[in-house]
Protein backbone atom coordinates (compact mmCIF):
# COMPACT_ATOMS: atom_id res chain seq x y z
CA UNK A 1 0.00 0.00 0.00
CA UNK A 2 1.16 3.69 -1.05
CA UNK A 3 2.34 5.34 2.07
CA UNK A 4 -0.01 8.35 1.28
CA UNK A 5 -2.58 6.06 2.56
CA UNK A 6 -1.26 5.97 6.04
CA UNK A 7 -1.39 9.55 6.08
CA UNK A 8 -4.73 9.41 4.89
CA UNK A 9 -6.13 7.39 7.47
CA UNK A 10 -4.26 8.67 10.18
CA UNK A 11 -6.06 12.31 9.24
CA UNK A 12 -9.00 10.53 9.01
CA UNK A 13 -9.15 9.62 12.45
CA UNK A 14 -8.15 12.59 13.83
CA UNK A 15 -10.69 14.53 12.07
CA UNK A 16 -13.29 11.36 13.18
CA UNK A 17 -11.99 12.60 16.60
CA UNK A 18 -12.75 15.84 16.72
CA UNK A 19 -16.33 15.14 16.40
CA UNK A 20 -17.07 13.27 19.16
CA UNK A 21 -18.65 14.71 22.37
CA UNK A 22 -18.08 11.68 24.66
CA UNK A 23 -14.64 11.73 26.10
CA UNK A 24 -14.01 7.92 25.83
CA UNK A 25 -14.89 8.49 22.29
CA UNK A 26 -12.58 11.39 21.16
CA UNK A 27 -9.48 9.50 23.64
CA UNK A 28 -9.97 5.90 21.87
CA UNK A 29 -9.93 7.88 18.38
CA UNK A 30 -6.46 9.77 19.54
CA UNK A 31 -4.95 6.36 20.94
CA UNK A 32 -5.72 4.56 17.54
CA UNK A 33 -4.19 7.38 15.40
CA UNK A 34 -0.95 6.37 17.68
CA UNK A 35 -1.43 3.01 16.42
CA UNK A 36 -1.64 4.23 12.86
CA UNK A 37 1.38 5.98 12.82
CA UNK A 38 3.01 3.42 14.60
CA UNK A 39 1.97 0.87 11.79
CA UNK A 40 3.09 3.65 9.24
CA UNK A 41 6.31 4.07 10.69
CA UNK A 42 6.73 -0.06 10.81
CA UNK A 43 6.06 0.13 7.26
CA UNK A 44 8.78 2.78 6.20
CA UNK A 45 11.62 0.79 7.98
CA UNK A 46 9.79 -2.97 6.43
CA UNK A 47 10.26 -1.50 3.15
CA UNK A 48 13.45 0.06 3.50
CA UNK A 49 14.97 -3.39 4.79
CA UNK A 50 13.35 -4.84 1.94
CA UNK A 51 15.01 -2.51 -0.36
CA UNK A 52 18.42 -2.64 1.27
CA UNK A 53 18.34 -6.48 1.56
CA UNK A 54 17.59 -6.79 -2.00
CA UNK A 55 19.73 -4.52 -3.23
CA UNK A 56 23.31 -6.33 -0.81
CA UNK A 57 25.36 -6.71 -4.00
CA UNK A 58 27.24 -9.29 -1.75
CA UNK A 59 24.45 -11.55 -2.52
CA UNK A 60 24.52 -10.46 -6.47
CA UNK B 1 -14.79 -3.50 26.61
CA UNK B 2 -14.61 -7.36 27.77
CA UNK B 3 -16.03 -8.72 30.46
CA UNK B 4 -14.09 -6.40 33.32
CA UNK B 5 -15.01 -6.59 37.03
CA UNK B 6 -14.08 -3.69 39.24
CA UNK B 7 -14.07 -4.68 42.84
CA UNK B 8 -13.11 -1.90 45.35
CA UNK B 9 -11.53 -4.29 48.35
CA UNK B 10 -11.04 -0.90 50.84
CA UNK B 11 -14.86 -0.35 50.45
CA UNK B 12 -16.13 -3.51 51.89
CA UNK B 13 -18.06 -4.08 55.14
CA UNK B 14 -16.98 -7.08 55.84
CA UNK B 15 -14.58 -9.35 54.12
CA UNK B 16 -15.68 -12.69 52.95
CA UNK B 17 -12.86 -14.96 52.38
CA UNK B 18 -15.01 -17.25 50.25
CA UNK B 19 -16.54 -14.72 48.43
CA UNK B 20 -13.50 -12.73 47.52
CA UNK B 21 -11.70 -16.35 46.60
CA UNK B 22 -14.18 -17.36 44.40
CA UNK B 23 -13.86 -14.04 42.61
CA UNK B 24 -10.08 -14.21 42.21
CA UNK B 25 -10.97 -18.20 40.67
CA UNK B 26 -13.48 -16.41 38.52
CA UNK B 27 -11.31 -14.13 36.65
CA UNK B 28 -8.36 -14.27 33.62
CA UNK B 29 -6.59 -11.25 34.34
CA UNK B 30 -6.05 -9.89 38.48
CA UNK B 31 -5.04 -6.79 38.49
CA UNK B 32 -4.45 -4.30 42.23
CA UNK B 33 -4.92 -1.08 41.53
CA UNK B 34 -3.87 1.17 44.28
CA UNK B 35 -1.97 4.56 44.96
CA UNK B 36 1.68 4.20 46.25
CA UNK B 37 1.59 4.51 49.93
CA UNK B 38 5.48 5.28 51.31
CA UNK B 39 6.66 2.81 48.28
CA UNK B 40 3.79 0.41 49.02
CA UNK B 41 0.80 -0.85 48.86
CA UNK B 42 -2.45 1.45 51.02
CA UNK B 43 -2.84 -0.93 54.17
CA UNK B 44 -6.77 -1.43 53.11
CA UNK B 45 -5.38 -3.40 49.91
CA UNK B 46 -2.73 -5.37 52.79
CA UNK B 47 -5.49 -6.12 55.21
CA UNK B 48 -7.47 -7.92 52.24
CA UNK B 49 -4.40 -9.50 51.14
CA UNK B 50 -3.89 -10.96 54.40
CA UNK B 51 -7.32 -12.55 54.91
CA UNK B 52 -8.15 -13.53 51.70
CA UNK B 53 -4.78 -14.89 50.39
CA UNK B 54 -4.09 -17.87 52.62
CA UNK B 55 -1.36 -20.05 52.62
CA UNK B 56 -3.69 -23.05 51.29
CA UNK B 57 -5.48 -20.95 48.88
CA UNK B 58 -2.49 -19.67 46.62
CA UNK B 59 -0.16 -23.31 47.53
CA UNK B 60 -1.16 -25.17 50.19
CA UNK B 61 -4.04 -27.15 49.30
CA UNK B 62 -2.60 -28.31 46.28
CA UNK B 63 -4.96 -27.11 43.62
CA UNK B 64 -2.73 -24.11 42.15
CA UNK B 65 -6.35 -21.87 41.98
CA UNK B 66 -4.33 -18.74 40.66
CA UNK B 67 -2.56 -20.94 38.16
CA UNK B 68 -1.87 -19.49 34.87
CA UNK B 69 -4.00 -16.38 35.94
CA UNK B 70 -2.20 -13.63 34.58
CA UNK B 71 -1.59 -10.57 37.55
CA UNK B 72 -1.05 -6.97 36.69
CA UNK B 73 -0.75 -3.78 39.12
CA UNK B 74 -1.57 -0.30 38.64
CA UNK B 75 -0.27 2.27 40.17
CA UNK B 76 -0.19 5.95 40.86
CA UNK B 77 1.75 8.55 42.40
CA UNK B 78 2.55 12.02 42.53
CA UNK B 79 6.59 11.60 41.94
CA UNK B 80 7.76 11.97 38.43
CA UNK B 81 8.41 8.54 37.24
CA UNK B 82 12.24 9.21 36.21
CA UNK B 83 12.72 9.94 40.70
CA UNK B 84 12.20 5.87 40.69
CA UNK B 85 15.19 4.55 39.87
CA UNK B 86 18.26 4.11 41.30
CA UNK B 87 20.36 7.55 41.42
CA UNK B 88 16.80 8.71 41.22
CA UNK B 89 15.47 11.15 44.08
CA UNK B 90 13.72 7.75 44.84
CA UNK B 91 16.75 5.71 44.61
CA UNK B 92 14.00 2.42 44.19
CA UNK B 93 13.07 1.36 41.38
CA UNK B 94 8.64 0.61 40.99
CA UNK B 95 9.55 -2.94 40.31
CA UNK B 96 11.78 -3.27 43.35
CA UNK B 97 8.81 -1.81 45.53
CA UNK B 98 6.17 -4.25 43.84
CA UNK B 99 8.03 -7.46 44.78
CA UNK B 100 6.57 -8.72 47.36
CA UNK B 101 3.12 -8.82 45.67
CA UNK B 102 4.84 -10.58 42.21
CA UNK B 103 6.69 -12.70 45.20
CA UNK B 104 3.03 -14.07 45.67
CA UNK B 105 1.54 -14.02 42.22
CA UNK B 106 4.81 -16.45 41.76
CA UNK B 107 4.15 -18.92 44.07
CA UNK B 108 0.33 -18.89 43.19
CA UNK B 109 2.30 -19.84 39.66
CA UNK B 110 0.67 -16.81 38.08
CA UNK B 111 2.39 -15.20 34.95
CA UNK B 112 3.77 -11.79 36.08
CA UNK B 113 2.64 -8.89 33.66
CA UNK B 114 4.86 -5.72 33.91
CA UNK B 115 3.68 -2.51 36.00
CA UNK B 116 1.17 -0.09 35.01
CA UNK B 117 2.61 2.92 36.39
CA UNK B 118 0.90 6.21 36.30
CA UNK B 119 2.85 9.31 37.18
CA UNK B 120 1.60 13.05 38.40
CA UNK B 121 -1.58 12.07 35.86
CA UNK B 122 -2.71 15.81 36.32
CA UNK B 123 0.97 17.07 34.46
CA UNK B 124 -0.11 15.46 31.63
CA UNK B 125 -1.85 16.86 28.68
CA UNK B 126 -5.39 16.47 27.51
CA UNK B 127 -3.84 14.24 24.48
CA UNK B 128 -1.93 12.58 26.89
CA UNK B 129 -4.28 11.77 29.28
CA UNK B 130 -6.52 10.62 26.68
CA UNK B 131 -3.77 8.14 25.47
CA UNK B 132 -3.20 6.91 28.79
CA UNK B 133 -6.93 6.17 29.27
CA UNK B 134 -6.44 4.01 26.34
CA UNK B 135 -3.01 2.24 26.82
CA UNK B 136 -4.59 1.43 30.61
CA UNK B 137 -7.92 0.03 28.51
CA UNK B 138 -5.60 -2.29 26.59
CA UNK B 139 -3.61 -2.95 30.14
CA UNK B 140 -7.04 -4.51 31.21
CA UNK B 141 -7.76 -6.56 28.44
CA UNK B 142 -4.92 -6.58 25.52
CA UNK B 143 -3.61 -9.77 25.00
CA UNK B 144 -0.27 -10.06 26.29
CA UNK B 145 2.98 -9.29 25.74
CA UNK B 146 2.05 -5.78 24.55
CA UNK B 147 3.72 -6.59 20.85
CA UNK B 148 2.46 -4.16 17.65
CA UNK B 149 0.62 -7.57 16.61
CA UNK B 150 -1.39 -7.44 19.43
CA UNK B 151 -2.29 -3.91 19.50
CA UNK B 152 -3.53 -4.06 16.02
CA UNK B 153 -5.82 -6.73 17.07
CA UNK B 154 -7.22 -5.09 20.17
CA UNK B 155 -7.79 -1.86 18.45
CA UNK B 156 -9.30 -4.00 15.16
CA UNK B 157 -11.88 -5.71 18.03
CA UNK B 158 -12.98 -2.49 20.33
CA UNK B 159 -13.77 -0.26 16.78
CA UNK B 160 -15.72 -2.64 16.27
CA UNK B 161 -17.44 -2.64 19.49
CA UNK B 162 -17.37 1.00 19.37
CA UNK B 163 -18.20 3.23 16.23
CA UNK B 164 -22.04 2.58 16.55
CA UNK B 165 -21.35 5.29 19.24
CA UNK B 166 -19.37 7.17 17.41
CA UNK B 167 -20.88 10.90 16.63
CA UNK B 168 -21.45 12.62 13.16
CA UNK B 169 -20.47 9.58 10.92
CA UNK B 170 -22.21 7.23 9.16
CA UNK B 171 -20.83 3.24 8.91
CA UNK B 172 -19.60 3.47 5.65
CA UNK B 173 -17.01 5.68 6.92
CA UNK B 174 -15.76 3.51 9.91
CA UNK B 175 -15.82 0.71 7.72
CA UNK B 176 -13.32 2.07 5.09
CA UNK B 177 -11.19 3.66 8.40
CA UNK B 178 -11.33 -0.22 9.93
CA UNK B 179 -10.80 -1.87 6.44
CA UNK B 180 -7.63 0.30 5.69
CA UNK B 181 -6.27 -0.74 9.32
CA UNK B 182 -6.86 -4.29 8.43
CA UNK B 183 -5.14 -3.40 5.57
CA UNK B 184 -2.08 -1.99 7.08
CA UNK B 185 -1.76 -4.71 9.57
CA UNK B 186 -1.46 -7.45 6.47
CA UNK B 187 0.76 -5.23 4.28
CA UNK B 188 2.68 -5.47 7.66
CA UNK B 189 2.76 -9.36 8.22
CA UNK B 190 3.46 -9.60 3.84
CA UNK B 191 6.73 -7.46 4.31
CA UNK B 192 7.82 -9.34 7.37
CA UNK B 193 7.22 -12.54 5.76
CA UNK B 194 9.29 -11.00 2.60
CA UNK B 195 11.96 -10.26 5.09
CA UNK B 196 12.30 -13.82 6.34
CA UNK B 197 12.37 -15.27 2.79
CA UNK B 198 15.17 -12.72 1.86
CA UNK B 199 16.95 -13.39 5.25
CA UNK B 200 16.33 -17.09 4.11
CA UNK B 201 18.21 -17.08 0.95
CA UNK B 202 20.81 -14.71 2.34
CA UNK B 203 22.14 -17.92 4.47
CA UNK B 204 21.76 -20.62 1.60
Amino acid sequence: MEESTGIWLAEQIEALSKKQKEYENRAFLVALKTAVEEQNDRLKLLKGEVDGRLWNHEQW
Amino acid sequence: MLDVVWHHVEGLEKIDVNKEQKLLMEADRIIFQFPLYWYAAPAGLKDWEDKVLTRNFIYGDGNDNLMDKEFGIVVTTGMPLKDFQRGGSENITIDQMMAPLRAIADRAKMRVLPVFTIAQFQYLKENQQMQLLIDYQRYLTQKYPNSLKHRQEWFIREFSDRFKNFDETNYSECETILDTFIQQKEDLEQLRSTIDLIKQGEED
